[in-house]
């Protein structure tokens, strides 16, 4: 539970109290390889805060294709808003995948926004992550725009050094939009 | 609906007193098209015109991030540099259109949301209104093609072309003017 805290506080200062109420709604769990932390309706109703492994969000498009939005590794909280998002004519869904086993501490949002209404730290808690959030998907999106796939490659390299040896080459090339050929041909020029 | 209240409680319901203390902070301006926001310590809640959202790379490169419509709120949340700053990471906002808003310092409703209970809940489905939006345009990005793309935003805006230049709908939809202008081609002629 110590070092759900010092995640917490790195994303926004609550008090003891606040965290003891927060803390009897947290529930820790694994999860194995492949297993899906948010998928079916009753998930949507779930936070997570990761401490241990990597998990992807995927956007699933109406013929089935996957994109991973984002990878998430420790420290890491996350909470789907909504589970599929109708763009118009595009209806897209959402889920979260374990790429590797994974620790979280699960809790019920409901019941946390419940805890919340009172008490301002735990709102700006709240406040702080979807911040966090905005600036890391606004970030995800500039780097689509504006850098190129070896470029966005390298990013990723600098953010997770060691992503190689955490997840499978063709679920780094998802999250790259490239293909695992394209992939295979950038990692051999960057490292022959 | 051009009332403060009715397009925050499009977001949030605040009560009598919120509203008069957040219309404490605002006033109502009146911008030219082209202006650049200024992007210090300002929100914004657009009442009427377009303004869009930009990111910068090192190079200089401009790249339209979002398009603002009516009721859009929007600031500038300090850059942040989460992959170790080697994404282009300066965001600016400025107008498309004339545009009509109401400005405010965001420090100052940073103060007020301290206080009012509502005003924060009202700031967080605000966020989470901008993170849908960033969300979409992210899915529109990597499972469109440019075709897809630009038809995306036909059916968003089905009169886009008379409201912003064609450049910034290519830099939105990621293309270059010279796609853009095929594809354009291609949807039109063949109808």
């Amino acid at each position: 539970m110590e070092n759900i805290k010092s995640i917490l506080n790195r994303v926004e200062p609550i008090s003891d109290d606040s965290f003891n109420e927060l803390s009897k709604l947290l529930i820790k769990k694994t999860y194995p390889k492949k297993s899906f932390l948010i998928k079916k309706l009753k998930d949507f109703d779930k936070f997570f805060i990761l401490i241990d492994g990597i998990a992807r969000s995927v956007t699933i498009d109406q013929y089935g294709d996957k994109n991973t939005r984002s990878l998430l590794h420790q420290p890491s909280i996350f909470v789907s808003l909504k589970n599929n998002i109708q763009n118009q004519n595009h209806i897209f869904s959402i889920e979260f995948e374990c790429l590797t086993e994974v620790t979280v501490y699960e809790g019920n949002f409901k019941q946390f926004k419940k805890i919340a209404a009172n008490r301002i730290d735990l709102i700006k808690l709240y406040t702080s992550a979807l911040e966090v959030n905005m600036l890391y998907l606004i970030e995800k999106n500039a780097m689509n725009s504006h850098l190129n796939a070896t470029e966005r490659y390298l990013c990723l390299k600098k953010e997770i050094p060691n992503i190689e040896n955490l997840i499978q080459l063709n679920q780094i090339a998802n999250y790259l939009n490239i293909t695992p050929i394209q992939f295979s041909r950038i990692r051999k020029k960057i490292y022959s | 609906m051009n009332n403060l209240r009715d397009i925050l409680s499009h977001y949030h319901p605040v009560s009598e007193e919120s509203i008069a203390k957040f219309s404490q902070i605002v006033v109502r301006k009146k911008y030219k098209n082209k202006t650049e926001l200024n992007n210090k310590d300002k929100f914004y809640i657009l009442i009427d015109g377009f303004a869009r959202s930009s990111t910068f790379d090192d190079n200089g490169n401009r790249k339209t991030g979002n398009i603002l419509n009516k009721y859009s709120v929007f600031t500038s949340i300090k850059p942040l540099s989460l992959n170790n700053n080697c994404c282009p990471q300066e965001i600016k906002f400025d107008c498309l259109t004339d545009v009509t808003l109401y400005e405010g310092s965001y420090s100052k409703f940073l103060e007020l949301i301290k206080k009012y209970h509502d005003l924060s809940l009202l700031y967080n489905k605000i966020l989470e209104a901008g993170i849908r939006l960033v969300i979409n345009k992210g899915y529109m990005l990597v499972h469109l093609d440019a075709a897809g793309r630009y038809l995306h935003l036909k059916n968003l805006y089905p009169d886009i072309e008379n409201i912003i230049k064609l450049n910034d709908i290519a830099s939105y939809i990621n293309v270059t003017p010279i796609q853009l202008s095929r594809i354009r081609k291609m949807l039109f002629s063949s109808q």
